[in-house]
């Protein structure tokens, strides 16, 4: 399958402070992919890069099919950010912005804009300074579908959505990802919206690549075992290193355990459990168990501690 | 329908050229406007002053109504750039398909339209006005005169544009901008009061020397846009005018270039390459030298008029003063909290 995205030992510094260590990355061109991770751990500046808006101190990337490097502006014709942080331009009229982006892309599609502003319900006589922040995010994926981008680069696209219009919006870029064939990269906070829509996840983590996976294989890279054990936690079961946590209550306890989860079965049961089962997990639950094997460790907030 | 009209790379320079005057249009508006008012403030006072409608034509612009072009210039490179940089709205053009040497080229093209559209106009219309009065031979002076000052406008606003393109922070853009074109002024005051300190109380120099030393000082002055008054009386004014066109070429390429090399996440800091901290040290360095300089003289160097020991006195403390300034601004940076100077971390 070719890479719409290829990151080879990419490392970003800002002011001597690593942003970014040694990133080797792949993105499969036509997928959908989820880019998690906690705050700071380097999302932003990855995509960034990729755009070839920022630098990086070592390594090489390649977007589709071109290597970004000193100016990457006709790179730039088929890779699209768009990033809900940032306010757009005031002084602009829809319509106005529109047109500026018509002369711009090379690609440009009058009739799908034009059928987007009006599904979006933008009108082109609205100033962009007095449109909300889903009415902007809206403009601004509205304007990028209309371009015909290879790439798209998401950063938090559905922060400050309501429910409604994020549905529209996602469903959109499904759509688009399906009908186009373009790669969709989404970097965000919310784990609900990558396992809804994405084909491939990245997860990193203060700056490190911890992983990249189907998300179906990783919905398996992490299990969760409900077991009871009469006769207390065995010791040897201590440094088991497939063990990622263990939370105890009484003679029960959830164990989250990394690879398959049938291999650690065997152990319970020869250490005397009387119940072993698998509990479901969701993405949210890998996600918190990846961070928590690579060394996340705030603590949980639990009523009774307060 | 997907578009096909004209040529891309055509069609890209013209949004680029789009974007910027409605994101802009304002302060061009305002800075044609008040680029006018030089011209318009000579006619108004002449006429008041000077009842002949032939002598008002040959003074006109003359004096120092042509400061007000040369501030408007100064604002409008920083204005245009600042207005982008606010809110993050850079992001939304750097982001797209479009350059940064296009970027910078859309408002260097609409600052020259805007400070010389008021030049041209003014001196076809007082051409006019020449041949209108039967004086046609004036119209040479007055285009030179023309010429003086929208050259003088431009390379000032070359000027702010390469300073705000190298500095993230609008106070020395500012700074940057008013240091550089009024550095002959600076220098030419500061080797005066270097020559005048020097000299022992109730024995002031000689008669020569105090006119050498006023004829350097204005040659020094001559090559300051902030210098209106002097090219006036000291002719060679298309001389000055092609000085001020190299000046607006010079600085205008320096915009594009730092520009183009500038790093995304430096954009905000008050110098984005580190390198230009060396120019700040070095100003400070002219100040420190020439304020040293001028206390010893008066007070412990009262015998001679000979230049020699002022000059010394003068590289000591500017070098001292290089050094101090620059550990100055390292420490601030390292152990403070300021987030001031190369040293911030």
């Amino acid at each position: 399958m070719t890479a719409a995205i290829s990151a080879h030992g990419v490392t970003k510094t800002f002011r001597g402070r690593p942003v970014l260590k040694n990133i080797d990355w792949s993105v499969t061109a036509g997928h959908i992919h989820g880019l998690i991770g906690a705050n700071g751990a380097g999302k932003t500046t990855l995509l960034r890069l990729a755009l070839g808006v920022l630098r990086p101190n070592q390594g090489s990337l390649t977007v589709a099919g071109e290597s970004v490097g000193q100016d990457s502006a006709q790179m730039r014709q088929r890779v699209h950010y768009v990033a809900s942080s940032h306010q757009m331009a005031g002084g602009f009229r829809t319509g106005e912005w529109v047109r500026y982006a018509s002369l711009l892309y090379d690609r440009w599609d009058s009739e799908r804009i034009n059928r987007l502003l009006k599904a979006l319900e933008l009108s082109p006589g609205a100033a962009i300074g007095q449109l909300s922040t889903g009415q902007q995010i809206s403009l601004k994926l509205a304007i990028a579908i209309a371009a015909r981008p290879d790439v798209m680069l998401l950063d938090e696209p559905t922060n400050g959505l309501d429910v409604v219009v994020k549905r529209q919006i996602l469903q959109l870029i499904i759509d688009m990802a399906a009908s186009e064939g373009t790669t969709i990269v989404m970097a965000t906070h919310n784990i609900q919206d990558v396992e809804r829509m994405a084909d491939s996840v990245s997860v990193l983590y203060e700056g490190r690549m911890v992983l990249t996976q189907d998300v179906d294989a990783m919905k398996q890279y992490v299990n969760c075992l409900q077991v009871v054990l009469p006769g207390g936690w065995p010791d040897s079961l201590d440094k088991d290193s497939r063990i990622i946590q263990v939370k105890r209550r009484g003679q029960v306890a959830l164990v989250t355990i990394q690879g398959d989860a049938r291999a650690v079965e065997s152990l319970f049961i020869g250490a005397g459990a009387t119940m072993v089962e698998p509990i479901p997990m969701d993405l949210t639950d890998v996600f918190a168990a990846i961070l928590k094997k690579e060394g996340y460790s705030r603590e949980t907030l639990e009523w009774e501690s307060i | 329908m997907r578009h096909s009209n004209g040529n891309p790379s055509k069609r890209r320079d013209q949004a680029v050229l789009y974007r910027e005057w409605r994101a802009n249009r304002s302060l061009y508006g305002i800075a044609l406007l008040a680029t006018l008012s030089p011209y318009l403030l000579t006619f108004m006072t002449n006429s008041l002053s000077q009842p002949a409608y032939s002598r008002y034509v040959g003074n006109y612009i003359v004096g120092q109504f042509s400061v007000i072009a040369f501030v408007v210039a100064a604002g409008l490179g920083i204005a245009v750039m600042w207005h982008d940089r606010i809110g993050d709205h850079l992001a939304d053009v750097l982001e797209g398909p479009v350059s940064r040497r296009q970027f910078i080229w859309a408002k260097i093209r609409w600052s020259g339209l805007t400070l010389m559209v008021p030049g041209v106009i003014m001196a076809l219309w007082v051409s006019v006005l020449c041949f209108a009065i039967g004086r046609p031979q004036a119209i040479g002076a007055v285009l030179l005169r023309d010429f003086w000052l929208t050259s003088g406008a431009l390379a000032i606003a070359m000027t702010s544009l390469a300073m705000a393109s190298a500095m993230g922070s609008l106070l020395f853009a500012a700074a940057g901008t008013a240091v550089w074109p009024l550095l002959p002024v600076l220098a030419g005051s500061v080797y005066l009061s270097m020559v005048y300190s020097s000299t022992r109380p109730g024995h002031g120099l000689s008669q020569r020397a105090m006119i050498r030393a006023n004829q350097t000082w204005a040659m020094i002055q001559h090559f300051s846009p902030f210098a209106p008054t002097v090219p006036f009386q000291h002719g060679s004014i298309f001389g000055y005018g092609v000085e001020y066109v190299a000046m607006a070429a010079v600085f205008g390429y320096a915009a594009m270039t730092w520009w183009h090399r500038a790093e995304s996440e430096r954009m905000r800091d008050p110098m984005v390459f580190p390198f230009l901290w060396n120019l700040y040290y070095a100003a400070l360095a002219l100040l420190t030298g020439g304020m040293g300089a001028a206390i010893v003289m008066h007070f412990y160097y009262q015998s001679s008029v000979s230049p020699l020991p002022l000059y010394v006195f003068w590289s000591i403390f500017a070098l001292g003063g290089w050094f101090f300034w620059r550990w100055a601004h390292l420490w601030i940076g390292r152990r403070t909290t300021l987030r001031w100077g190369p040293g911030v971390r």
